[in-house]
């Protein structure tokens, strides 16, 4: 769609893991800040939302989701309402589909 | 006159029998007399070279398994811990493995005989290899290996392809081939010992558990799922170990050599369609660690105080340690307090409730915590400490379909 902005984990890495660099390399700070943030501000400046595709991810780490998603209301100030209409979680597989509950329970948990 | 205390006329009586002699030492050849020194072979990685054993071999338990034969293996796990050289001080020591002198032959004091064993379960095996390891660094010196042409099939091959041989600095080992294929049993493969000090080892062992999962003939319709499970929950594994294992105030307390890393093996199992996993470290052990903040301490000694009056948690160590491995199985409880914290350890758990069956077990310093599917929560105290902690899951596959 071309009102969305397509990214994917995979991109950034098959295996994240992790909340920062001491938990190693592909950790969630560091897709958090180097991928999503800026992707987010991206797309409420050109007025579109963000679609990030769980496909291709070859592990789904507590650590990782918790840092990367819910540290997007910790840590960057977006509100829980800001993201549930700027951000989409595209599952790509029907098995993936709990890993996107668990990124919105993060999301709906952080404070 | 003064009256005789009990102790002084039990004293007079015995005199009284049995005269003023004192019963005789035995003397120390007269003791020794039934053992006599032999020849065992030692490889070090070169040549074998033919030494003198001055004590019988130290026999481990035939069942080496900690889900199997938990405390006689525990048993032999701190006797290895303790006798097996890991001392910050050794280096300087210079202490060999074998002891060399001009004119008489080299000589060892003892060693681990692995002749009678039956069952060398994956975990045992890797925790050996990581002491062997850390022994290495601390002396300088390769740990021979001591008879091991007469090693049982299940010792040889399980330490054979763990890695053992190499870990200890006997690389390469082709030397030793032959006696392993001689032996080997084709109806189990255990990994390649990895070892890392964060997640960065995750997609290696990724590849290693998918060899496995290759080796069972898994269908592959349920294989990658079932990967990225194992690759969450390990990952959750090798994390704590970066956070929490080796802090700064136990690397230096530690009288022992810290490699500050985590060990990691995997074996799969044709016979039952099992794949167990194994990660371990010798660091500060969940029980350790939990209570390191005051608001914890509290909070566990007052709700401990219902049970037991004047509760005081240092003066509980290791009694409850397996309540410790409970507590800190349950969501958002970690040392730091933070509620989004402390998901890693239950993220662990959560691998055996999407597989079809299987158990997860802990156990750290003192404590045991098992969770199995079908049964749910076992927990015990230990009798002994292992050194550090041991993450590891047995999981039950369905039958493949390739």
């Amino acid at each position: 769609m071309e009102d969305e902005i397509m990214i994917s984990v995979a991109d950034f890495s098959k295996y994240p893991s992790g909340r920062d660099a001491q938990d190693g390399s592909f950790n969630g700070e560091k897709y958090r800040t180097t991928v999503l943030e800026p992707a987010l501000q991206r797309a409420i400046s050109d007025k579109k939302i963000v679609c990030v595709s769980l496909k291709g991810v070859m592990s789904f780490g507590s650590s990782f989701l918790e840092e990367a998603f819910g540290g997007l209301v910790r840590k960057e100030g977006f509100t829980k309402e800001q993201l549930k209409d700027i951000l989409r979680i595209d599952p790509g597989k029907p098995n993936l589909t709990r890993y996107q509950k668990t990124i919105w329970t993060y999301i709906q948990n952080a404070k | 006159m003064r009256k005789l205390s009990a102790r002084h006329h039990r004293l007079l009586v015995k005199k009284t029998r049995h005269g003023n002699k004192r019963k005789p030492r035995p003397k120390f050849q007269e003791s020794n007399s039934r053992f006599v020194p032999f020849e065992v072979e030692v490889w070090d990685g070169k040549d074998v070279e033919t030494v003198t054993c001055l004590n019988p071999a130290t026999k481990p338990p035939s069942v080496i398994c900690l889900n199997k034969n938990t405390d006689e293996t525990i048993r032999f796990l701190h006797h290895l811990s303790n006798s097996v050289s890991g001392l910050k001080t050794d280096k300087k020591k210079q202490t060999d493995w074998i002891d060399r002198k001009p004119n008489r032959p080299p000589q060892i004091k003892r060693y681990i005989g692995f002749e009678d064993i039956s069952v060398f379960a994956t975990a045992p095996a890797l925790i050996l290899a990581a002491t062997y390891e850390r022994a290495k660094i601390a002396t300088g010196k390769i740990p021979p290996a001591v008879n091991f042409p007469n090693w049982s099939p299940q010792a040889f091959q399980t330490l054979y392809e763990i890695g053992f041989f190499e870990i200890v600095g006997h690389a390469p080992a082709e030397k030793i081939k032959e006696v392993y294929v001689e032996k080997l049993d084709s109806s189990y493969k255990v990994s390649k010992t990895l070892r890392g000090a964060n997640a960065d080892g995750l997609e290696e062992a990724s590849d290693v558990i998918s060899e496995l999962l290759d080796y069972l003939s898994i269908d592959e319709a349920i294989c990658e799922d079932l990967i990225r499970d194992i690759n969450s929950a390990v990952s959750e594994a090798m994390i704590n170990v970066a956070r929490h294992a080796y802090g700064e105030s136990f690397i230096a307390q530690s009288l022992k050599v810290c490699l500050q890393q985590w060990w990691m093996s995997a074996k799969a199992d044709k016979s039952n369609n099992t794949l167990t996993i194994a990660v371990y470290d010798q660091g500060e052990t969940i029980p350790g660690t939990l209570p390191r903040r005051e608001w914890y301490k509290e909070k566990i000694e007052n709700a401990m105080r219902s049970v037991i009056p004047n509760f005081v948690y240092a003066s509980q160590h290791g009694t409850i340690d397996h309540e410790f491995i409970n507590y800190s199985m349950k969501k958002g409880k970690t040392q730091t307090g933070e509620a989004r914290r402390g998901l890693g350890l239950p993220q662990m758990q959560d691998l055996i409730d999407v597989c079809p069956d299987g158990t997860l077990s802990i156990l750290s310093r003192q404590g045991l915590y098992k969770y199995d599917k079908d049964i749910g929560v076992y927990k015990r105290r230990l009798e002994l400490e292992l050194e550090g902690t041991l993450v590891e899951w047995k999981l039950t596959l369905p039958r493949g379909a390739r």
